[in-house]
């Protein structure tokens, strides 16, 4: 794929005032978050964590559980 | 500051990623919205299949377990909304490919419109038995057909409208709404246990099993396996509809969580009282239930709450499917103005309003389970294992240039993709409910499937398509 740094907003059926808007939002990721996001730090919002993942993964580790023993025993 | 909140409406209608400032959905908001998605015919009525092919002790968990395990495969699918402001499909550009655009509007477009039509027809069948049980009479109105069908189209005209306020009006609502349900089928629940008591439903054997003559285990793997998939397939079922709600996001956290045990634990309350309920009376439709039980105790009070709730359910659940739905439209195809897309995302439904498709909810959400579960197995796989969740946002809106992969195709997706349908379709087939291959049901269709389809990704990634193709980031690093 090309070298993207200077692409310019191009999508069929979108209207140049719309266009202008997202370009100056895109001008606006790539100064104040996109360097934080390639770095693993936050983009627009606050990035997830770790524990997040953990809760997801334990809640569901013990349901889980739960189905093994409703149809083992 | 006219101009600026302007910017700010623009944002929830149209293409434009949204900033922090103009994000709405805190958890709390975005768990409120998924009760409300996610408490609607599809928890209803796959919870009440599982109820005539399981008992109460393993359909609890079957329920439960299904949903929360398909949404934990699919939940970093919210993230990368939430991170950039963008939609879910154009959030998926730097993964597919901007070409491959239109057969995930494709998959997409099946997914909410049988959605859509099972909500509904939910409404029409509660509609006439409410105005059968308030009125005691046999006018049009609280017929099967086309009295349910009218109601269904009624149901979709007040969605519509809801929907079309856009997702600051739906925040409002569905605080309400969602509160309004869980109380009620917590005390719907409760009073199922008392009435007929908890020793009683959970004795009581499932109405419709599914039988293999002569052999009693393979009969019970089957159910097992069944009950499993069908839960499972509505667990997976929402991985398109992640990313039109958490680019409103405050947090990706928020965002995440919020789908998760929106759609998952909480909503599935739901299905367990409509499996209580199969059980308690043997019938498939859970408004039947409601009717049955106000009649035996002679209290129409039960049937008048039960009535409205699943009125009140399946109203917030078509709106809440019909803005995703839109947005999805108006960022990919932005000449098409709000009100086009709102009817393109809506009218359609009205051809799957049938008295048939109603009956079909294990072959339906077979299906929407498979083509939302492949789909996310390879943006989750990408997330985690390829990009990592880097993508250049300038590069997701340009289509002509941006991730252009193989022609505006991203090989390697489309390929596991293809993979991943075949794979499930020689595991089972959801129309027949047949095993093509006899591994189902000593394995059931959609884990594997997944986790397969996210395998072969992987592989063709790292192995071809980083080497030949590489991301706009790593290639500027390089440079």
């Amino acid at each position: 794929m090309v070298n993207s740094t200077k692409l310019p907003v191009y999508m069929p059926g979108l209207d140049a005032k719309l266009s202008a808007e997202v370009e100056e939002r895109i001008a606006e990721f790539e100064r104040d978050h996109e360097q934080d996001v390639i770095h693993g730090g936050d983009g627009y919002v606050e990035r997830i964590r770790g524990k997040d993942y953990a809760i997801a993964l334990i809640i569901n580790g013990v349901l889980g559980i739960y189905w093994l023993w409703s149809i083992l025993s | 500051m006219a101009t600026k909140e302007y910017v700010r409406k623009d944002v929830y209608f149209t293409v434009l990623p949204c900033r922090k400032g103009e994000r709405i959905y805190r958890f709390w908001d975005l768990l409120a919205i998924q009760i409300c998605f996610g408490i609607g015919a599809w928890f209803f009525l796959i919870g009440s299949q599982t109820g005539m092919w399981l008992s109460a002790k393993q359909a609890i968990p079957a329920i439960i377990f299904g949903n929360c395990f398909g949404l934990l495969l699919m939940g970093a699918v919210a993230i990368i909304s939430a991170r950039y402001g963008v939609e879910q499909l154009l959030g998926s550009v730097p993964i597919f490919g901007p070409k491959f655009t239109i057969v995930n509007v494709i998959f997409f477009a099946v997914t909410w419109l049988c959605a859509l039509a099972l909500a509904a027809l939910m409404f029409g069948q509660s509609a006439i038995k409410l105005w059968g049980t308030i009125f005691n009479d046999n006018s049009v109105l609280a017929s099967a057909f086309p009295g349910a069908t009218i109601w269904a189209v009624l149901a979709l005209i007040v969605g519509f409208i809801f929907a079309s306020r856009g997702p600051d009006t739906l925040k409002w609502f569905t605080r309400i709404a969602a509160v309004f349900m869980i109380v009620v089928l917590i005390g719907l629940i409760l009073y199922l246990l008392i009435h007929v008591g908890l020793d009683n439903i959970f004795k009581a054997k499932p109405a419709a099993p599914i039988v293999i003559e002569g052999d009693a285990d393979l009969s019970n793997r089957w159910n097992i396996a069944s009950s499993f998939e069908v839960n499972i397939g509505l667990g997976l079922s929402w991985a398109y509809f992640y990313g039109q709600y958490t680019r409103l996001a405050k947090s990706e956290s928020g965002g995440f969580h919020g789908c998760m045990w929106g759609w998952g634990a909480l909503a599935a309350v739901a299905g367990v009282f409509a499996a209580f309920a199969a059980l308690a009376i043997g019938q498939y439709d859970p408004t039947s239930w409601l009717v049955v039980m106000s009649t035996n105790v002679g209290f129409p009070l039960i049937a008048l709450i039960g009535l409205i709730l699943m009125a009140v359910a399946n109203i917030s659940s078509i709106s809440t499917i019909i803005y995703p739905a839109a947005i999805t439209l108006v960022s990919n195809y932005p000449k098409l103005k709000w009100g086009l897309a709102l009817a393109i995302a809506t009218v359609p439904a009205l051809i799957l309003c049938t008295p048939g498709f109603y009956g079909r909810i294990a072959s339906i959400y077979a299906i929407i389970g498979l083509i939302n579960g492949i789909y996310g197995a390879i943006i989750v796989t990408d997330y985690f294992f390829i990009s990592k969740g880097v993508y250049k946002l300038r590069d997701i809106f340009n289509t002509k240039e941006g991730y252009q992969y193989f022609h505006g195709v991203n090989p390697a997706a489309a390929i596991s993709m293809a993979f991943g349908l075949v794979f499930y379709l020689i595991i089972l087939n959801p129309i027949t409910w047949t095993s093509l291959t006899g591994w189902f049901p000593y394995i059931t269709a959609g884990v594997p499937t997944v986790i397969l389809t996210g395998v072969l990704y992987y592989i063709l990634m790292k192995a071809w398509i980083v080497k030949k193709y590489p991301a706009p980031i790593q290639a500027e690093k390089q440079e």
